[in-house]
């Protein structure tokens, strides 16, 4: 395998086998790492991966995925956890959207290794329910990217009751 | 003076190009720049 590929490569095994072993019901990258998928290179630290967990209402939802993660030579780093070059954050999913969002993510790959990302729309609205300045930066990237239109990420935040922030956020960066 | 317009126009074609690579390559670009951002970091702090 390339070289340049050892990195992100190793992130994907990880969470494929997660899934398989059943520590995870489902992953799919989001953040930046995502954003990359339909726009040009962005700078990041780390990778978010939205999961689902097989034990709703569990309180401690991040201590298998933690003790799984050791159990390969992978340990926490900060909010995150090293996997070879990548900390990674595990961000269970906490809402309608998160959880519509990894429901339909799509089936990417980093070489030939599965990697499941969110979908620009629904990249776009999540950052629309964040609300910081990177957040806006990526919505327009995105928009600019055509990997998304403003209708679809309109017609997004109306089902999940953003169109408050969507209307604010248009008026502010795209209506001229 | 320079042709703004000219260079404005080969910087978004550049983009586009850019936006064109794979996922792999984008996502290797980053781990590129974030090996290059911790390298001044460090560098720093062995500095003070």
């Amino acid at each position: 395998m390339p070289a340049y590929h050892r990195f992100m490569d190793e992130v994907a095994k990880l969470l494929n086998a997660m899934v398989e072993d059943g520590v995870i019901s489902a992953y799919a990258v989001f953040g930046a790492v995502a954003q990359m998928r339909y726009t040009e290179a962005v700078v990041t630290l780390d990778a978010d991966i939205l999961v689902a967990v097989p034990e709703i209402g569990r309180l401690d939802v991040l201590t298998p995925i933690y003790e799984y993660c050791a159990s390969r030579g992978f340990k926490p780093e900060g909010e995150a956890i090293r996997v070879g070059a990548w900390p990674v954050q595990f961000i269970p999913v906490f809402d309608a959207l998160t959880q519509a969002a990894l429901q339909r993510s799509d089936a990417g790959d980093i070489d030939g290794v599965p990697l499941r990302a969110v979908t620009a729309d629904y990249l776009a609205v999540i950052g629309l329910s964040v609300g910081r300045p990177k957040d806006f930066a990526r919505i327009l990237a995105l928009l600019e990217a055509e990997s998304t239109s403003a209708q679809d990420i309109e017609t997004l935040s109306a089902a999940h009751g953003l169109t408050a922030q969507w209307e604010r956020f248009r008026r502010r960066f795209l209506d001229a | 003076m320079p042709d703004v317009k000219s260079i404005l126009r080969r910087q978004t074609q550049w983009q586009n190009e850019r936006r064109e690579l794979s996922w792999a390559a984008k996502i290797r670009q980053a781990e590129q720049v974030r090996e290059g951002i911790q390298a001044i970091r460090n560098s720093r702090k062995q500095h003070g």
